[in-house]
């Protein structure tokens, strides 16, 4: 499959559909690329790619994709297998239902990052906005499988209805962070906002113990050294080794929200750096 | 004896025949505990009563012990190896036994060792032993599930996968006594116990009841194996003379035909430069004429 550089030449762009964007990791020819259509709501604003971005053919596999595509909402809906790089900020629901490949975006991400995914990798360098994993509007279930790594803030409800797989968080992030979470992952190295892991069923929150105050809608923590955090020791050690670290030491554990009938746990990390 | 065609090492001369083993199906799993007795301990009765197919249902034995940065926890551990002649009889085997054997055993956690498409249910029985509080985590691809025990919490991977093997290869050592024998058995287990990929799955790595098929009893599949009883010389006719006061066999499991000669090759070496021609008589090997398994191993071809 050929790679494909996209470099945005447009000064102004209305909010578009960019879920065709997808068909890249498919397309073989240099001019069906340009004709990949990027509908608007109201269909007057409809463009092509072509319209947009000066396409070039790359000598390797990667897709890039360059330039402030914040107007482009839904990139990467449905990727399977390959490998896109954003070199800029991207819009709302990148990665949405993504099984597969790897995304990297060297900028920040706005609402639904990650929605509904099911594998595959998401890496941003910048801030994302609210609802990190969390599920499309009108369903039930956030992501269920693949692994969202944030370096910098995330928005409120990251995490919201998570189904599997796993969220890190390397700054801070905004209220209800994991809230109604079902199983899966959260890792958050910064600080957390209010309302933490509200309604959650099951899976994990990690989370800096000094920086979040303990709801009593969970049980009180207990120091504990279980095997499956030297596990998770060895999973986080390339995105956050202070976290990794850390499930060295005793964790501070404990589970809720008893409130919701819930048996999530929070692991209250003792010694992040 | 003394015929100069006659393979023999250290003066003990090496029969020229060929152990006749079979195809099976193996796996391998990784015991990890707090401390490695621990992980000993479980490993030991997990592959208790595991010394042959013909009534245990399974042959299985600690393949070797492993450092904290061979597990995936990083806490010291044993991996073990298991063999049976069918994925079905590995599938009843193998969740039973851990159920009674790891899961019982404090500190203790259970992975898959063996990568593969068709898998055995490890955690993915055990975890209804939780009663519902038991907790599944997907970290790295793989799914594992924590139950709830007195010391803590019991981890085990949803499964392991099960691989084609080969099971029986073997050689029996005729020696001019029990204690030359029995000392040759030890150097021959000794030899191959550090062989990656292979197990001497019956007690100290040898046995001493080698059986042929079928009984004079209905109902038996398997009984003494009267050609090779020293105490019955006289009485059935014998491949060997009276110098040879007992003998000693040493079965072999492995990953591949390939890790089995080996073993056959380091263990016979050893056997015999342990106590040479003053301890063994001879070497051979047990088959049923060729019929039975596809695998045969020439003990000339091995050495």
């Amino acid at each position: 499959m050929p790679g494909w550089e996209l470099r945005l030449i447009a000064t102004y762009a209305p909010a578009l559909d960019g879920s065709l964007l997808s068909q890249l990791e498919t397309i073989e020819q240099e001019k069906d690329v340009g004709l990949i259509e990027l509908p608007s709501r109201n269909a007057v604003h409809s463009r092509v790619l072509g319209d947009l971005f000066m396409i070039k053919r790359r000598a390797d596999t990667r897709i890039v994709i360059s330039g402030d595509c914040s107007f482009l909402h839904r990139i990467a809906h449905r990727w399977t297998s390959r490998s896109l790089t954003i070199e800029g900020d991207v819009g709302a629901g990148l990665g949405i239902q993504m099984r597969g490949g790897q995304l990297d975006v060297y900028g920040n991400a706005m609402d639904d990052l990650g929605c509904q995914m099911r594998g595959g990798v998401i890496q941003v360098k910048g801030n994302v906005g609210n609802f990190l994993g969390g599920p499309m509007p009108g369903r039930r279930s956030g992501m269920s499988g693949g692994r969202v790594i944030v370096f910098g803030n995330a928005g409120h409800h990251a995490g919201y209805r998570m189904r599997r797989g796993t969220v890190i968080i390397n700054g801070n992030c905004g209220v209800a962070v994991a809230s109604d979470m079902v199983a899966g992952t959260v890792v958050v190295r910064g600080t957390v906002g209010d309302h933490v892991a509200a309604g959650m069923k099951r899976g994990t929150l990690v989370v800096d113990k000094r920086t979040f105050l303990q709801p009593i809608r969970f049980s009180q923590p207990r120091l504990e050294r279980l095997s499956v955090m030297r596990l998770l020791e060895s999973d986080l050690q390339n995105d956050v080794p202070e976290i990794a670290r850390a499930m060295r030491f005793p964790i501070s554990r404990s589970l809720g929200d008893l409130s919701a009938g819930g048996r999530g746990e929070v692991w209250g990390i003792e010694h992040p750096s | 004896m003394a015929d100069e065609n006659v393979l023999s090492i250290a003066g003990v001369p090496i029969e020229d025949t060929f152990a006749e083993a079979f195809d099976m199906k193996a796996t391998r799993v990784i015991i990890t505990a707090h401390t490695i007795q621990w992980a000993r301990n479980a490993g030991i009765a997990f592959t208790g009563f595991g010394t042959s197919v013909i009534a245990c249902g399974i042959e299985m034995a600690i393949e070797r012990e492993l450092a904290g940065d061979e597990t995936p926890d990083g806490r010291p551990g044993v991996a073990v190896l298991a063999f049976a002649v069918s994925g079905k009889e590995l599938e009843k085997q193998i969740p039973r036994r851990a159920g009674q054997c790891i899961l019982t055993c404090p500190t203790t956690s259970l992975f898959a060792g063996i990568e593969g498409e068709k898998r055995i249910a490890l955690g993915k029985t055990l975890r209804y032993f939780g009663d519902g509080f038991q907790i599944s985590k997907v970290i790295g691809g793989r799914r594992y599930w924590r139950i709830p025990v007195m010391d803590g919490e019991f981890l085990c991977e949803e499964d392991t996968a099960r691989v084609d093997a080969v099971g029986g290869g073997n050689f029996l050592l005729l020696g001019r006594s029990l204690d030359s024998v029995a000392n040759a058995c030890r150097a021959a287990t000794a030899a191959i116990l550090p062989i990656p990929g292979v197990i001497t799955p019956f007690p100290g790595g040898a046995t001493r009841s080698g059986s042929k098929v079928g009984s004079k009893y209905s109902g038996l599949v398997a009984s003494t194996n009267e050609t090779y009883c020293p105490t019955l010389a006289g009485l059935v006719p014998q491949p060997f003379g009276s110098e040879v006061k007992a003998i000693l066999e040493i079965v072999i499991d492995g990953m591949s035909p390939e890790r089995i000669a080996e073993a056959m090759k380091l263990g016979i070496n050893a056997a015999c430069n342990a106590v040479g021609s003053e301890g063994l008589v001879g070497v051979t090997a047990g088959n049923y004429g060729g019929k039975l398994g596809r695998h045969h191993f020439h003990l000339r071809e091995v050495l």
